[in-house]
């Protein structure tokens, strides 16, 4: 629930305080420069990583909610026999300037992988357990996001209802005016981490609520990208429409590279094993995984339901934007985030397909 | 359960029947007794089986126990987690996460029907789970008949309950191998060569069926073809599957996550997958 409450925090204020954060031994993530100009979302271990100008990095939040990889418990063979031990309390952590896109993705996990999920087991209570990985990062979290003033070249969040401001679903969102931020508090998590550094954010100037208006309007013309098919495609989906053909023509350009699925900060398949640690210890963990690989679906005895590139990228797109998820996820599988179509070596990126797809509901069915 | 659904409970195997040259049946026991409890086990679940080092895998329990914190499942050392398995003796400990997923029971009340099981090679044993539940409340069900074959009579697993069940007089057991071999005096053939040896009362009757892929699709074939009704025709789905808790994404067909929605379907709800069951 938004609760509608104001404030404005001044730039010059953000180094303090981010440092004194960490200095508290929070755990503060962030946007950070990478080596060759991009940027991605990392831990930061001074105020003085975080990246200057930047949209959306190659990596969401998903590298903090959703590690790739994640210890899940560790064994140890003991005199008395196995003992199991879970991994142990972590700090709180701060995300700092995450983008709309990467939060709707977040509010989308907690669907997923958070407690009432439609996908967990269906225990005796009836009430199905939480991912308890995935709600122990996301409880110990404040997530502080930023409306994007201007699109980045390849987003279109516009079209999946996932920015470039939100109206929900944070903790604060900031709004850049220039000489400081516009500070919207969205639950009552986000009220205590303004409570916490009062001396840091005043009350909301005048107009300032009417200027990160003006700034919305503003950056819903600055898509470049927009995709807003995404209706029509999923009905060629769900009615049939796209042949094995269309999905052999995807895979024709298609390297199996799982780039896409990689950088989606709304893809969440993974792989367990475990590793030993020594003689007699070892630990289970889990890390991403794709629907793209061969083996993601082979059997032991060589069969593959899924043996073809054709049947996984019809895979992919049909968890993202069919009806049949639909139904059972709050929204559809893509946040429009853009990063699939800077990854793809084959341009059979997001927005690409879904083009397609309407295109091939232009025809006939039949043909 | 745990309310860390990904940590299992330290068990003990406690028995091990050697059935075919790689194929054992394991007996298992939950340790701690507060765990234990919590084990309550329907038939047609299955549990994932942790050999700390090798991994997990899951496996369909093959018994009804009336007692909570036991479980009894029968596996083939084919990969790397059947293997290590494979290694274990009486004695030594594993994890258990379950019991996992939907039971037999959950599909068409079939009390007051006839029953007709049909396994292949080791489909046999997650079906034994029902064939369990039928011979405890053997008074709520009619007629009940079982087809089980294998692809030679060495494959044909639970020979000695097998040898109990013919000699039932409120069972018919027929068995079928596709290849025969010295001793072998019964069927030879698919187990749909059986289908005209029976007589049914078709609307009356239950179908369970579990074996390889191939053969489900032929079994689910003839039975439409015999005139059964879709939602009287259950079968389990198998698929490769990492969790088991409808999280890491493997085993789902379609938008169905076999683990949570499955592993068992009636066939009403098998041909409306977006993808090929079989
Ligand atoms: S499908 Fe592509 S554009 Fe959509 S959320 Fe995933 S990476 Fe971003
Ligand atoms: S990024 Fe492109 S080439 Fe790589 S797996 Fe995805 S669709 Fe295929």
């Amino acid at each position: 629930m938004p609760q509608n409450k104001n404030y404005s925090l001044a730039k010059s204020k953000v180094p303090e305080l981010l440092s004194r954060l960490i200095k508290k031994g929070d755990e503060v993530w962030g946007p950070l420069a990478g080596e060759n100009g991009d940027n991605f979302l990392g831990r930061l271990s001074s105020e003085k990583d975080l990246a200057g100008e930047y949209v959306n990095g190659y990596l969401g939040a998903k590298r903090y909610v959703f590690p790739q990889n994640e210890e899940m418990f560790r064994y140890r063979n003991a005199k008395g026999g196995i003992e199991l031990n879970q991994p142990g309390e972590m700090p709180r952590a701060v995300i700092w300037g995450l983008r709309s896109c990467d939060m709707s993705a977040v509010n989308y996990f907690d669907s997923f992988f958070g407690r009432g999920a439609k996908s967990g087991p269906d225990w005796k209570s009836g009430e199905p357990l939480p991912d308890p990985l995935y709600e122990a990062r996301r409880n110990r979290a404040v997530f502080i996001t930023i409306g994007c003033n201007v699109a980045g070249p390849k987003c279109f969040c516009v079209c999946t209802d996932s920015g470039p401001f939100l109206s929900q679903g944070y903790d604060i969102q900031l709004a850049d005016l220039g000489d400081r931020y516009f500070a919207e508090v969205g639950s009552p998590r986000g009220e205590e981490f303004v409570n916490e550094f009062k001396d840091l954010f005043s009350p909301a100037g005048n107009g300032d609520q009417l200027a990160r208006r003006a700034l919305e309007n503003q950056a819903e013309k600055t898509f470049q990208q927009p995709v807003s098919f995404f209706a029509k495609a999923m009905r060629r989906m769900d009615q049939g429409h796209l042949k094995p053909e269309f999905w052999q023509k995807v895979a024709d350009y298609c390297i199996g590279c799982g780039g896409c699925i990689y950088v989606c900060p709304m893809c969440s398949c993974f792989d367990v094993d475990d590793k030993a640690l020594g003689e007699s210890e070892g630990m289970r963990y889990r890390s991403w995984d794709t629907c793209d690989f061969a083996g993601f679906t082979r059997e032991v005895s060589g069969h593959n339901p899924r043996a073809t590139r054709a049947d996984r990228r019809k895979r992919w797109f049909y968890h993202k934007v069919s009806m049949d998820y639909l139904e059972k996820n709050p929204v559809i599988g893509c946040v429009g985030c853009g990063r699939c179509v800077i990854a793809c070596p084959g341009e059979v990126d997001m927005p690409t397909v879904i083009r397609w797809m309407r295109k091939t509901g232009d025809q006939s069915p039949k043909s | 359960m745990n309310p860390n659904i990904y940590l299992p409970y330290v068990s003990e195997i406690t028995d091990i029947k050697q059935e075919t040259p790689d194929t054992r049946t394991y007996d298992v026991r939950i340790k701690k007794k507060d765990e234990a409890k919590l084990f309550v086990s329907r038939p047609g679940q299955f549990v994932e089986c942790s050999v700390f080092g090798a991994g997990e895998a899951p496996f369909g329990l093959t018994t009804s126990p009336q007692e909570p914190g036991v479980m009894t499942f029968t596996v083939r050392a084919c990969g790397r987690v059947t293997d290590a398995l494979a290694l274990l003796k009486a004695g030594d400990q594993i994890g258990i996460k379950g019991p996992l997923g939907n039971s037999f029971l959950d599909k068409i009340d079939s009390r007051g029907k006839d029953i007709l099981v049909i396994g292949g090679g080791i489909g046999l044993p997650p079906l034994r789970s029902m064939i369990d539940h039928i011979f405890q409340h053997r008074k709520d069900y009619g007629e009940f008949t079982i087809l089980y074959g294998a692809r030679t009579p060495d494959l044909l697993v639970y020979k000695y309950e097998l040898e109990k069940w013919s000699q039932r007089d409120d069972l018919k057991l027929l068995q079928t191998v596709d290849v025969g071999g010295p001793g072998w005096n019964g069927n030879v053939g698919v187990v749909t060569t059986l289908f005209p040896k029976l007589k049914l009362d078709i609307p009356n009757t239950v179908v369970y069926t579990c074996g390889p892929p191939i053969m489900i699709k032929f079994v689910i074939i003839e039975l439409l073809k015999l005139g059964f009704p879709e939602k009287q025709i259950v079968s389990t789905l198998e698929r490769y599957m990492k969790c088991g808790v409808g999280k890491c994404g493997h085993c789902c067909i379609g938008h169905k996550y076999v683990c949570t929605e499955g592993p068992v379907f009636d066939y009403t709800e098998i041909k409306g997958l977006a993808e090929e069951a079989f």
